[in-house]
This record gives C-alpha cells, sequence and structure tokens, in this order.
C-alpha cells in the first residue's frame, strides 16, 4: 500500500463508520466497493476484510445505543444466535462462489440498498408513525 | 392502529420463531455479501415485526457483532481477509462513527440519505461493468 493509498482508505473508514452510526447499518455498502474500486481487492478478499472492520465498528455502535437504553437485549440474543449460525453458512457459501457471480449478487444488493435511500417515504414512512405510539408505550422499561 | 395496537403487537415483536428468522436471513446475507446485515435485520424487525425504528436499529446492531465475526472467520480461513487494510478501515471507522454520534442530531437527514442513495447508485452500476 503507498501513502496515498493508506490515507484514502482511512477516510474509506471514516465514511463507513459515519455511514453505519447514522443510519444503523450500511457501512459495508462504502467499504467494500472501496477496496474493489480503489485498492483492487478481490470480492472475495474486500467481502472477508468488510465483516472483520464491521465487528469492532458494529460494537462501538450498540454500545453507544445501549448507553440510551435502545437496545433489546433479549432479542438480539435470538437474532444473533440464528444469525451465527446463517453467517456461517453464508460465508461458506461466498468462499466457494465463483469471483464473478458473487459480485453481480452484491451489486445487486447494493443498488437495492441505493434504492431504498433514494425512496425513504416508501416503507419508511409507515413504521415511523407506529414508533412514535411504540416508544411512548415502552421506553421507559428495562428493555429486557 | 390507535390505542390497542402496541398491545396486540406486543406478542408478535418478541415472537421467537420470527426473530430466529430475521437472524438467520441477516446472518445468511451478511456471511454472503460481507455486510452486517443491520440493512436486513432492521427490514425485518421494522416490517414485518413492527418495531420503533430506533429500537430495531440499536437491537440489531448489538446482535451484528457475533454474525459478522463468525463470517470473518470463515473468510480468514480461506484467505480472504487483508488485516491491514482492515485496521486502517477501523481507525477511520471509529472517528466516523463517534463523529456521526455527536453531530446526527444537527445532519439534513434527507440530503444525506439522497447523497449516499446516489452514491451507492453509482457504485452498484460500476460494480455490475466489467
Amino acid at each position: 500500500m503507498t501513502g496515498f493509498e493508506i490515507a484514502l482508505t482511512v477516510v474509506a473508514g471514516v465514511l463507513t463508520g459515519l455511514l453505519s452510526a447514522l443510519f444503523g447499518g450500511g457501512g459495508g455498502q462504502i467499504s467494500i466497493p472501496f477496496m474493489i474500486l480503489v485498492l483492487g481487492f478481490s470480492q472475495h478478499v474486500a467481502e472477508g476484510t468488510s465483516l472483520f472492520v464491521i465487528v469492532p465498528i458494529a460494537a462501538l455502535g450498540a454500545w453507544a445505543h445501549s448507553r440510551r437504553g435502545y437496545v433489546r437485549w433479549r432479542p438480539a440474543l435470538s437474532l444473533a444466535t440464528a444469525g451465527i449460525a446463517g453467517a456461517a453458512a453464508g460465508a461458506l457459501l461466498a468462499v466457494r462462489t465463483d469471483e464473478l457471480l458473487l459480485r453481480r449478487f452484491y451489486a445487486a444488493f447494493v443498488l437495492y440498498a441505493a434504492f431504498r435511500f433514494l425512496r425513504p417515504k416508501g416503507a419508511a414512512a409507515e413504521p415511523v408513525t407506529i414508533e412514535e405510539g411504540v416508544l411512548a408505550q415502552e421506553s421507559d422499561g428495562s428493555g429486557a | 392502529m390507535g390505542e390497542s395496537a402496541p398491545q396486540v403487537s406486543q406478542p408478535r415483536m418478541y415472537s421467537k420463531p420470527a426473530l430466529i428468522a430475521v437472524g438467520a436471513t441477516t446472518g445468511l446475507i451478511s456471511g454472503l455479501l460481507g455486510i452486517g446485515g443491520g440493512t436486513v435485520a432492521v427490514f425485518g424487525l421494522v416490517v414485518l415485526m413492527h418495531w420503533a425504528q430506533h429500537d430495531a436499529h440499536a437491537t440489531a446492531l448489538a446482535a451484528i457483532p457475533p454474525l459478522a465475526a463468525v463470517g470473518a472467520i470463515v473468510f480468514a480461513l480461506s484467505g480472504h481477509v487483508e488485516v491491514r487494510a482492515g485496521l486502517l478501515l477501523i481507525a477511520g471507522g471509529f472517528v466516523g462513527a463517534a463523529l456521526g454520534a455527536r453531530i446526527m442530531a444537527r445532519l439534513p437527514e434527507v440530503l444525506l440519505r439522497r447523497a449516499f442513495g446516489l452514491l451507492m447508485l453509482a457504485v452498484g452500476i460500476r460494480l455490475l461493468l466489467p
């Protein structure tokens, strides 16, 4: 890595962190394309490195949210337990998948995420209305 | 909807089979695509299980580190993790996350969503080109 690439990588990291802090996810939509298009990594290496990066960044985000009492720990545990099995299966499938095919799957997901970001009024608007009522009822609970 | 909605939605919100389905799908997509899966988990919790947006974001974030760790280990065993680039991204990521948490309320969210959305659109199209 050249000094310039090192600097660019840190900047891409800042954008990744910013995006996950603001929208509760989406960091992988910055770091993976960056690693592929700028650093020239393969789809597989970009994905593996992205997962490695997500672990501490998501943990930091979760810690910040939990201090404000938003994390429901018991459902989070159910999600994580099932998720670990899913993640192992997904990653094993990915390392066996052809580079070009995997890249197309990934690009399709990025495009889907882009459309969701560009049309927040569609799916996102309705749950936000529900949020007010649910939050008012439950935000004083322990979250367990 | 009205006043009875929160009570009715309570059992469904914590339904274990639904949480397991959302978790397994999140993990599968996270491992396959190398992403955190927050988008998937939040979609499942908010749209299918009627969670509040903010609680869904926070709870999804709490569930993600173990999934991402398992995925990262599987990729690493096949030699698909660049630790140096990863550490640089993490260093920047901490700065971005701290910055984001601090300035979140003052940012024009709609404008940001559009900017990131357009960036992703361009990136998605570019990735499909040879």
